[in-house]
C-alpha cells in the first residue's frame, strides 16, 4: 500500500469571472520513502494539489471530488482524507456529474460549513504530526515576532505530543539547527535577521522536526539564489538518506526535481500529463514522451543551446486562460504534433486523451501515443 | 595579523553593545525621562502618604477622637487625619497642613492622597472591564465569520452611537435599585459599565489586526503545523502582535476612567460624602470657586495632572513599542 494515493482529485474555485478548474482529476501515488516530483508551469495547479492534500483550500467550492488515501506510519488502515466530500457535495443530475466551465456553479452545491467541520476533524490529528508542508516563501512563512528557535520549538513539541521538558527541548532545537547546517546561536535570532536561505532551512527543519510521515515541499527553492538552492538540495538529499522521509516535491524547476525525485509527474492545466520514474522522464531520446514534457525539457537553459541557436528555447504561445481551457487535450494549441498536422489537431480538439501505459511505471496522456 | 584585527573588531562590537542600553534610555529623550520622574513623584508622594497613613479614615477618626487632640497635630504621629476637621476653613499652606485645609478645615494633602487611591482603584476597575470585554469581543469578532461577526460589529456600532455619559446616567438608576445600601458599590459598578461600553474601541483594533493577519503566510504555516485556531489567535496574534495596542489603549483608558470617575462624582452620580474622591472634593468646595480659593485650583490641577500623566504614558508606550517594532521589522 502506498503512503499517499490520490484518485480523481478535483479542486474548483469560483471566481467573479467564472469557474476555475485548478485541479481536474489528478491521480498520483507515492510509495513510502520515495520522492515524487510534481512539475509544471505556473498556474497549472501544483500548489492547489498540495493545498488540497493538506486540506487548506478554504474557497468555494474547493475540493469537490476524489479520494486522498493516506496511510499513517504504524497503521494498516489507510485513511481517506477527502471522505467528508461524500456527504457534503451534491452535483445536479442534469449535468451528468460533469461540470463544464461555462456552466454556473449552481450545478454544484457544497455544504461548506459541514465540510470544514468534518475536514478539520480529520486533519486535527494529522497536520504537523503526520503531514507537513513547506511553503513557497520562507521569509513570510515565519512569524516575525518570534525567535526562530521558539518557532522550531513549537514543531518539536508537536513531534513529542506536547510532553517534553525544557532541557530536552533546548537540546533538540540545537540539534535541529546543526542538522540544517546552521549554528546553534541562530535559535535566538528573529527571521528578519536571517537570509532567505537560512529561513528556508529553518522552515525545512520546522517541517521535519515534528517527524511527519509525508512532507509536501511547495517550491522550496523559489526566490533563493543558485548557491543556496544547491545547499537546500544537498540538505534534502542528506535528510532523505538519514531519515527515510517521503516527499512530494512541487516545483517548476526541472533541474531541482531531476536531482531529488525518484518519480516525476508532469502537470498541465490541472491534469497530470505524464508520470514516470525520473530517468525515463529525463531521457530525451525516448519516443514515448508527452510533447509538453519534451518542451519543458527543451527549455531547461543551457549554454550549449544558447550558442547553437542564439536564443534560449521556449514553449510556443502562452499558458491557456484557466477560465476557458482549450477543448480536448489542453495542450493542443501549443503542441508540436498539432502545429505540424492539421488533422491531428482536429482530433486532439475533439477528445480528452486518457492515460496510456507505456511501460511498468510510465503513463502518458497523449492521443499520438495512444494511436501507436 | 588576521587574529589581531578580528580580536579588535570583537572588542569594538562588545563596546557598542555595552553602550546600547544607555543609548536606548537616551533615545527616550530628556523630556520623556523628566515625565517619568514626575509621574513617579506625583503618585509616589500621594500613595506613600496614603499607605503610611491609616488605610481606613473612619476608624482612625473614631480612634483619635478618643485620644487627645494634641497627638494628631504632630507629624511624628503620622500624616494629618483626612476627616478630622479644625474650625478654621481654607487655612493657608503651613508646615502642619502642606496644602492648607478645605472648606471644613480638613487637611487638603491627606484628602488628595486618599482621593488618589480612590481614583486608581476605580480606574483599575474600569480598565479591567475594558480589557476583558475588549479582548474577548475583539477575538470573537476576528474569529467568527459571517453572521456572528456582523452581529458583533453591529453591536459595536450601536454602542458607539450613544453618548457614554448618557449611558452612565441610565446605569445609575439601575445600579441604585440593585445596591441601595452600599456606598462604594455605585462607583465601582459605574466604572465597570464605563469600561464595558468603551471596549468596542479596543475590540475594533484587535479585530482589524486579526483580520489582516489571518491570511498571511506565517499564519497559514501555523495552521499547517496543526495548531488550533484558538492557539493561533492567542499565541501568534494576540500576544505578539496586539501587545502594543493593548498596552497603549490601557494607559489611555486609565486616564479616561479617572476623568469619568471625577466627572460622575462631581455631578453627584458617584461617591458620597464619607468617602473621599477628587471629584467629591471639587463638588464640596464648589463654594470656594467663586471666592477664588487656591485649594480649588490645587484639586483641579491634581486631576488634570493625573489624566495628563496617563495619556502621556500612552504616548510614551506607543513610541517605545513602535521603535521596538521597527527593530523587529
Amino acid at each position: 500500500m502506498n503512503l499517499l494515493e490520490i484518485k480523481r482529485l478535483r479542486t474548483y474555485i469560483e471566481t467573479a469571472r467564472g469557474l476555475v478548474r485548478c485541479v481536474d482529476g489528478v491521480d498520483l501515488s507515492l510509495p513510502k520513502g520515495e520522492t515524487l516530483g510534481l512539475v509544471g508551469e505556473s498556474g497549472c495547479g501544483k500548489t492547489m494539489t498540495a493545498r488540497s492534500i493538506i486540506g487548506m483550500v478554504d474557497d468555494f467550492p474547493g475540493v469537490i471530488s476524489g479520494e486522498i488515501w493516506f496511510l499513517p506510519n504504524g497503521s494498516d488502515e489507510p485513511l481517506n482524507l477527502a471522505a467528508p466530500l461524500r456527504d457534503t457535495v451534491r452535483v445536479n443530475e442534469n449535468s451528468d456529474g460533469k461540470i463544464t466551465p461555462d456552466e454556473k456553479i449552481a450545478q454544484l452545491s457544497k455544504d461548506m460549513k459541514r465540510w470544514r467541520r468534518e475536514t478539520s476533524q480529520i486533519y486535527k490529528r494529522l497536520r504537523g504530526k503526520r503531514l507537513a508542508i513547506i511553503f513557497q516563501d520562507p521569509l513570510t512563512s515565519l512569524n516575525p515576532y518570534w525567535t526562530v528557535g521558539a518557532q522550531l520549538g513549537e514543531a518539536v513539541k508537536i513531534g513529542y505530543g506536547g510532553s517534553i521538558d525544557k532541557k530536552q527541548l533546548h537540546r533538540e532545537i540545537g540539534e535541529w539547527f546543526e542538522r540544517v547546517f546552521l549554528p546553534r546561536e541562530t535559535a535566538s535570532k528573529y527571521p528578519h535577521q536571517l537570509s532567505g536561505g537560512m529561513c528556508q532551512r529553518i522552515m525545512i527543519a520546522i517541517s521535519l522536526a515534528s517527524k511527519p510521515d509525508l512532507i509536501i515541499a511547495d517550491e522550496p527553492t523559489t526566490g533563493l539564489d543558485v548557491t543556496i538552492q544547491s545547499h537546500i538540495i544537498d540538505l534534502f538529499k542528506e535528510l532523505k538518506e538519514e531519515q527515510e522521509i517521503t516527499v512530494l516535491l512541487i516545483s517548476h524547476d526541472m533541474g531541482l526535481v531531476g536531482q531529488l525525485a525518484d518519480q516525476i509527474a508532469v502537470m498541465y492545466c490541472g491534469r497530470i500529463v505524464e508520470v514516470a520514474p525520473k530517468d525515463e522522464i529525463l531521457d530525451f531520446e525516448s519516443p514515448d514522451r508527452h510533447p509538453y514534457t519534451k518542451a519543458l525539457l527543451n527549455s531547461i537553459p543551457s549554454l550549449e543551446i544558447l550558442r547553437k541557436e542564439g536564443r534560449l528555447p521556449t514553449i510556443e504561445k502562452e499558458v491557456p486562460d484557466p477560465l476557458n481551457p482549450p477543448p480536448g487535450c489542453a495542450f493542443h494549441p501549443r503542441c508540436l504534433h498539432c502545429s505540424q498536422d492539421k488533422e491531428q489537431m482536429l482530433e486532439c480538439k475533439r477528445q480528452i486523451p486518457g492515460m496510456t501505459q507505456v511501460n511498468d511505471n510510465h503513463w502518458v496522456r497523449c492521443l499520438k501515443i495512444n494511436g501507436q | 595579523m588576521a587574529k589581531d584585527t578580528s580580536g579588535r573588531r570583537f572588542r569594538q562590537v562588545a563596546l557598542v553593545q555595552k553602550e546600547s542600553a544607555w543609548r536606548r534610555l537616551r533615545a527616550l529623550g530628556i523630556c520623556r525621562m523628566v515625565f517619568v520622574g514626575f509621574f513617579v513623584l506625583f503618585y509616589g508622594l500621594f500613595l506613600g502618604f496614603f499607605v503610611f497613613g491609616n488605610a481606613d479614615p473612619h476608624q482612625r477618626h473614631r480612634f483619635e477622637q478618643q485620644e487627645s487632640e494634641e497627638a494628631a497635630l504632630s507629624l511624628m504621629m503620622g500624616p494629618p487625619d483626612p476627616v478630622r476637621s479644625e474650625m478654621m476653613k481654607y487655612q493657608p499652606v503651613s508646615a502642619e497642613h502642606w496644602l492648607g485645609t478645605d472648606q471644613r478645615g480638613r487637611d487638603l494633602f491627606t484628602r488628595l492622597s486618599y482621593g488618589a487611591w480612590t481614583s486608581l482603584v476605580t480606574g483599575c476597575i474600569g480598565l479591567v472591564t475594558f480589557l476583558l470585554a475588549g479582548i474577548s469581543f475583539g477575538v470573537a469578532s476576528g474569529y467568527f465569520k459571517g453572521r456572528w461577526r456582523s452581529v458583533i460589529i453591529y453591536l459595536f456600532n450601536l454602542v458607539n452611537t450613544f453618548p457614554i455619559l448618557l449611558l452612565l446616567f441610565l446605569a445609575v438608576i439601575v445600579i441604585d435599585r440593585l445596591f441601595e445600601d452600599e456606598l462604594s458599590m455605585r462607583i465601582y459598578m459605574l466604572m465597570a459599565v464605563f469600561g464595558f461600553f468603551s471596549s468596542p474601541k479596543l475590540a475594533e483594533l484587535i479585530r482589524g489586526k486579526i483580520a489582516s493577519l489571518k491570511e498571511t503566510a506565517f499564519i497559514n504555516a501555523a495552521v499547517s503545523l496543526g495548531l488550533s485556531p484558538v492557539q493561533i489567535i492567542f499565541k501568534h496574534i494576540l500576544w505578539y502582535e496586539c501587545r502594543p495596542i493593548i498596552l497603549v489603549q490601557s494607559a489611555y483608558m486609565m486616564g479616561q476612567a479617572i476623568l469619568v470617575e471625577t466627572t460622575l462624582t462631581y455631578l453627584n452620580f458617584g461617591l458620597e460624602d464619607p468617602l473621599i474622591s477628587w471629584g467629591l472634593m471639587l463638588r464640596t468646595m464648589a463654594g470656594g470657586i467663586s471666592t477664588g480659593k487656591f485649594q480649588v485650583l490645587v484639586v483641579m490641577a491634581v486631576i488634570a495632572f493625573s489624566v495628563f500623566f496617563f495619556h502621556n504614558l500612552a504616548a510614551l508606550l506607543n513610541d517605545l513599542l513602535a521603535s521596538r517594532q521597527r527593530d523587529v521589522d
